[in-house]
């Protein structure tokens, strides 16, 4: 269901007096960020509050957050002002995180716009990712990890938002069991071990028996390498320092559309689950793709998101319907919002996960009828370790190139950086979110 | 030239070692000495007497030496007629005049025969019951591809070669194709004269080549597309080629090797590497769209024309450079998915002279776990397939389980009765155990177990089952197939006649064919080649192009002469032609005549310039220096592997700086200067004439009669095994003196032998190299029924030597 047997994974030692799989002892309060996707365009009425300043009350779509309301924020004024090849779409989320254009190439999009290829340069994501890497006290096992759900299993400038580096796509994993075969396959792979030795070592000692005493030797010292790894697997595996056991996570789920819900929420539990082992500090969590078509029958609704989002304003039975499947969203994040603030940050430090880590719900698309790259959604969750004053409603006048937004995501995650993507669209620096 | 690094690492390859120590205790490379005299009764008798009284007080009773005195057991590689010199001029070391002329003859000849030649050392040594082997590296491999391939479909091959080609008229491959054909490579300019042209939509149009890829050895390939259109590469993926590949954009569900669809800032060029098992065919489809991709714009199509739209299919063997697949390494013909546990292990105990799987070690393990690891991944990943059931099958347990007994039995390489049965499958599958955990601890456990990885291991009395595992080991280094577990049940592999009927069954397969290719690289110590580098003032045609061609040249004369109808060892040794193409024949300035065909066809060359493969260029280029020929080296290379005599490795070594000599000499003079001392000439009397012969070729191997402004003189004095001097003029009377010693065949077989069986002959009987050998000889030479020998001779040994006392 996984891997394609012929082609093997990235060979590494396995065995040996390696260390365990999992992070060591985490350093005082963590800065940890993740970036949530969605795609179409939000409806602004039911999102964006009232009036800038202290939130009072939450619009429609944002009610699902309403328990976390004093540790929301949402910024309005925020313009992708990135320009070039590729439609709408295609920009809308390829140039998301990189505030770049993308590359000439051979992908027709809609509008009469021009062939594009992949995106220019590294998305924030990635850019953060290698700056922690680098340091011994924010280096983790992946350094990052990006997640989806439901995202179509094909590779294009419309399905990917995450960058390593100028033609370089990142592809999310959408399958649950594939990410945890990437986060505790190996651990798995030790229990079964640990499971099989004692037949191993019982097949060693009867076959011995029937051999010269010459070979019996040779199985003598196979029976001492075995038993050398046993005693490995188990030191190992109490020495384990993960905080968090594996979840269960249902190997049979189908990844249909129907799933997509059951699908999200196992998703975002193994995503709890590696920031509190300290697997990575750095995540991406991408529904769909832009133009994304998905049938939210979950939520009784039938048409197409993308489909619903081309409707005009005044077809109030198609904007509930938006309005429903961004609740939808919303809700997701509440639960995401909710297992982080309800797990106490690892190490006895105090506080819960959500205090140091920062959620960011974004879009390709401010709205789906009009394809506007004004006002794209940004919407900031908890992370208040990181510098972040919350519980506020930010509209830039004027408004501002989202390039400024990413810096200001490097900054709180403790890297300044003079420009990010298009230089002259960084004018201005970063943002104050304190 | 390009790397000065290698350069480094070739001097270092190349540094000669002078060989000083004559006698070889414990030596394992065989002498190969031709006949001792036959010795009379009476001869033996006192040449015993003799021993006794002159001799035993150092060398012991037997040979074994004496503390104190000389220490070392007497046991060497030498000829009679050596020994016999040796102790004519230098024994007793008191006074060597005390036995000399029949003395020495029949002193010699007793201790020759009694306990110094190989055989009678053989014969002394107790031989062990059994010596147990685990796989080798490729054996491991190899079996873990074939044990998991044996429970897929396997469809019956055909000889055909090249890629399946279907061309579509526009952008999507939904329609019916235009033509569907068999091409010999995929590698095409879609220009106004290309045939499908005018047939093409003009916006653009698509092509699916896809069938197998032919992997002919056991290493890393890169594969390469270029192309300046939208582009997708599976290899060895049965998801992929199982259908359900759609058309738009890449939407499938497995993950392309190469995936070019989306082009990018005008990339042309796509690269992977990929590690391949020898002798398999890999599943491979490439799929070609020459127009945009995405939504559809009519707008853009007509700047996109598709015209002169290119692609080819390329790749990098191990060991070569970049080049357009051949046609022989494709076949139309789809075949299955194969698993390649392609994580690194340490290499083989090499130490006897040949692989074995001697020895475990840490590092070992921990490549098997990982190895056992990664199938057990796959199985379970795959196990309604192998099983044959469904996810929501009833009998889904049943069927798995029936699938685990199975797989355990094939592993072992024989049925498993009850108790093994509970113990190595049904334990795993206790109530409420999740299925795909206990497939996965079954496979494990099977996978790490001793009687998988000692394929002895487990065999109280060799039967059927051992035998059927033997064979498959000699002539794929892999696993019985349907035909031997059958024939292992029904009493089919008792006789030598059965066992032979199957390995020339066997011998047709790709997977023999990759074994006896690896044993003539090896033979060749084609190794070495890989590094050759030359200096590119002297050498300006070199480049690892050259070296490339010339690989593919020797390949092609390995393949002529092995796998044709005669498979004559002599016409290897003989061969008057090349194999060139173009840039070979003007390297090597060889005469193509009316030939304008592309690539490679074989060229008649004159017999007085080539003889065989020990004149191929490739050799040649590698068995020499930089910048100059190394009669030493050739001469060692000729020594050990061709003529048969061994070589000890030298107590101390002395580099040869060609740079340390008056720039005048010639190479000959040089290295004649350089070995003039008695103690080096013990060996060098028989290097330096055979690496002489071959002065005539210079470092790339290319035909020369001048170096320095002085004739090459490729002349030299030689002594035979029988003692007897002859003159040799030059490398086709070297060939034809291997062709007509005994113990140059003696040494060919015995190499052979250990390449297949990974012991050495010895341990069947004293006799089994001396049995294979003669009918070697009297068989016509031919290379294919030695391997068939052998291999029958190393299975039925052990039926023979089942003790007859371990009943059940």
């Amino acid at each position: 269901m996984l891997k394609a047997m012929g082609l093997p994974a990235a060979a590494a030692p396995f065995l040996f007096g390696l260390p365990s799989v999992s992070g060591a002892t985490l350093g005082p309060k963590p800065r940890r960020l993740i970036i949530v996707f969605s795609a179409n365009g939000v409806v602004g009425d039911a999102m964006w509050p009232d009036a800038p300043g202290p939130i009072e009350a939450f619009k429609p779509i944002l009610e699902p957050l309403e328990p976390y309301r004093s540790r929301v924020s949402t910024l309005r004024g925020v313009n992708n002002k990135v320009r070039g090849l590729g439609d709408n779409h295609m920009r809308g989320i390829s140039c998301l995180l990189t505030g770049n254009e993308l590359f000439p190439g051979n992908i027709v999009g809609g509008g009469g716009t021009a062939p594009a290829g992949w995106a220019r340069s590294i998305s924030i994501d990635q850019q953060i990712k290698n700056l922690l890497q680098k340091n011994e006290q924010t280096r983790t096992v992946f350094g990052s990890l990006e997640f989806g759900v439901a995202v179509p299993n094909r590779s294009d400038t419309w399905t990917r938002m995450c960058y390593a580096g100028p033609n370089q796509p990142v592809a999310p994993i959408s399958n649950p069991r594939q990410m945890v075969d990437k986060l505790y396959g190996e651990t798995a792979d030790k229990k079964s071990l640990l499971s099989v030795v004692d037949g191993v070592k019982d097949d060693l000692k009867r076959v011995s028996g029937k051999l010269s005493p010459e070979d019996r030797e040779l199985m003598q010292r196979h029976l001492e390498l075995i038993a050398q790894m046993q005693t490995q697997l188990e030191l190992a595996d109490a020495n384990d320092s993960r905080h968090h056991p594996v979840p269960e996570v249902d190997p049979h789920i189908e990844l249909v559309n129907d799933n997509t819900p059951q699908v999200s929420r196992i998703q975002i539990d193994l995503l709890v689950n590696s920031l509190a082992n300290n697997m990575t500090r750095v995540a991406t969590l991408q529904y769909m793709r832009s133009v994304s078509q998905a049938r939210m029958k979950w939520l009784e609704v039938e048409e197409g998101h993308h489909s619903l989002s081309h409707e005009p304003d005044k077809n109030q039975d198609a904007q509930d319907k938006l309005i429903k499947i961004n609740q939808w969203f919303a809700g997701e994040i509440a639960y995401l919002a909710k297992q982080l603030a309800d797990t106490p940050e690892p190490g006895g430090v105090g506080g819960s996960m959500l205090d140091n880590t920062l959620i960011v719900w974004t879009n390709e698309l401010g709205k789906g009828n009009n394809h506007t790259h004004t006002d794209i959604p940004f919407v900031l969750i908890g992370g208040e370790n990181l510098g972040i004053k919350q519980g506020q409603a930010i509209d830039f006048k004027p408004k501002i190139a989202h390039n400024r937004l990413l810096m200001s995501l490097a900054r709180a995650m403790g890297h300044e950086l003079e420009s990010f993507g298009i230089n002259k669209l960084c004018q201005g620096g970063t943002i104050e979110l304190g | 030239m390009k790397n000065p690094l290698k350069l480094v690492t070739v001097a270092a390859l190349l540094t000669i070692t002078c060989v000083a120590s004559l006698v070889s205790p414990g030596s394992r490379v065989d002498a190969g000495q031709g006949e001792p005299a036959a010795g009379t009764a009476d001869a033996f008798e006192s040449g015993l007497a003799i021993y006794a009284k002159q001799c035993a007080v150092c060398h012991g009773e037997k040979g074994e030496g004496v503390e104190g005195k000389y220490e070392k057991p007497l046991g060497g590689e030498r000829t009679l007629a050596w020994l016999t010199r040796r102790v004519e001029r230098t024994m007793p070391e008191a006074d060597p005049d005390e036995c000399v002329g029949e003395d020495a003859a029949a002193v010699s000849a007793y201790l020759y025969e009694s306990f110094y030649s190989p055989e009678a050392r053989a014969a002394q040594r107790r031989l062990p019951a059994r010596s147990l082997q685990r796989l080798t590296v490729e054996q491991h491999r190899q079996t873990l591809a074939d044990l998991i391939a044996s429970f897929r479909e396997q469809p019956k091959t055909t000889d055909q070669h090249g890629l399946w080609v279907q061309y579509y008229p526009s952008r999507g491959m939904r329609k019916n194709p235009l033509a569907e054909r068999v091409e010999p490579v995929a590698d095409a300019v879609f220009k106004p004269e290309h045939p499908m042209y005018d047939k093409f939509d003009k916006k653009g149009h698509s092509v699916r080549w896809s069938g197998s890829l032919l992997a002919p050895e056991t290493g890393e390939y890169e594969i390469i597309v270029h192309s300046d259109h939208a582009i997708r590469l599976w290899l060895n993926d049965g998801k992929a080629l199982g259908g359900g590949i759609s058309n738009e954009i890449t939407d499938t569900k497995s993950v392309a090797l190469l995936d070019g669809w989306l082009q990018s800032e005008g990339k042309t060029e796509f690269r992977a590497k990929t590690f391949l098992l020898a002798g398999r065919a890999y599943p491979i489809m490439l799929e070609f769209s020459a127009h945009t991709q995405g939504v559809g714009n009519k707008d853009w199509h007509k700047d996109q024309a598709a015209k002169n739209s290119y692609l080819s299919l390329r790749w990098v063997a191990p060991g070569g450079v970049e080049q357009v697949i051949p046609e022989k390494h494709l076949k139309p013909q789809k075949m299955p998915e194969v698993f390649i546990a392609a994580n690194p292990f340490p290499p083989d105990d090499a130490s006897m002279g040949f692989i074995s799987g001697a020895g475990v070690s840490e590092a070992w393990l921990s490549a098997a776990t990982e190895a056992a690891i990664h199938a057990a991944g796959g199985v379970v990943g795959q196990i309604d397939t192998l099983a044959k059931t469904k996810p929501k099958s009833k009998d889904r347990r049943d069927k798995i389980i029936a699938f685990c007994e199975r797989f355990v039995s094939r592993a072992f390489r024989r049925p498993l009765n009850q108790e093994e049965t509970q113990r190595h499958v049904m334990q795993y599958f206790s109530a409420g155990q999740d299925i795909e955990q206990a497939v996965k601890r079954v496979v494990l456990a099977a996978l790490l177990s001793p009687r998988f990885l000692y394929p002895q291991a487990g065999v109280s009395a060799p039967d059927a089952y051992d035998a059927a595992s033997a064979l498959a080991l000699a002539m794929w280094d892999s696993l019985p197939d349907q035909a031997l577990r059958e024939a292992a049940t029904k009493g089919g592999l008792v006789t030598p006649q059965q066992i032979e009927q199957h390995a020339r069954r066997m011998l047709k397969d790709p997977r023999a064919k990759a074994k006896l290719m690896r044993f003539f690289h090896h033979w060749l110590e084609l190794e070495r080649a890989e590094y050759a580098d030359k200096d590119s003032t002297l050498f300006p045609e070199f480049d690892e192009q050259l070296l490339a061609d010339l690989r593919t040249s020797l390949d092609l004369f390995l393949e002529h002469t092995v796998f044709s109808e005669r498979s004559d060892y002599r016409e290897l040794l003989l061969a008057d032609y090349l194999y060139v193409n173009d840039r070979l024949a003007e390297v090597y300035g060889v005469d193509r005549g009316e030939d304008t065909a592309p690539g490679f066809t074989r060229v008649k060359v004159p017999a007085d310039r080539r003889s065989g493969v020990i004149t191929h260029p490739y050799l040649l280029t590698a068995f020499a220096y930089h910048n100059s020929t190394s009669p030493i080296h050739r001469g060692v290379f000729l020594t050990r592997n061709i003529i048969g005599r061994p070589l000890n490795p030298p107590p101390n070594a002395i580099a040869f700086e060609g740079a340390d000599f008056d720039p005048d000499l010639t190479m000959r003079e040089k290295v004649t200067a350089f070995t003039r001392d008695s103690a080096c000439m013990a060996c060098h009397e028989t290097i330096n004439p055979l690496g002489f012969s071959l002065e005539n070729y210079d470092s790339l191997g290319r035909w020369r009669t001048r170096e320095n402004d002085k004739p090459i003189n490729a002349e030299s004095d030689f002594t035979g095994d029988d003692g007897k001097t002859m003159r040799l003029k030059g490398a086709r009377d070297v060939a034809n003196y291997a062709i007509q010693s005994k113990a140059a065949h003696r040494a060919f077989v015995r190499l052979l032998f250990q390449h297949i069986a990974q012991r050495d002959p010895s341990a069947l009987s004293p006799k089994t190299l001396d049995q294979l050998t003669t009918h070697f000889e009297t068989n016509g030479y031919q290379i294919q029924d030695l391997f068939i020998q052998i291999a029958v001779e190393n299975t039925g040994h052990r039926l023979k030597s089942q003790p007859q006392d371990d009943s059940p």
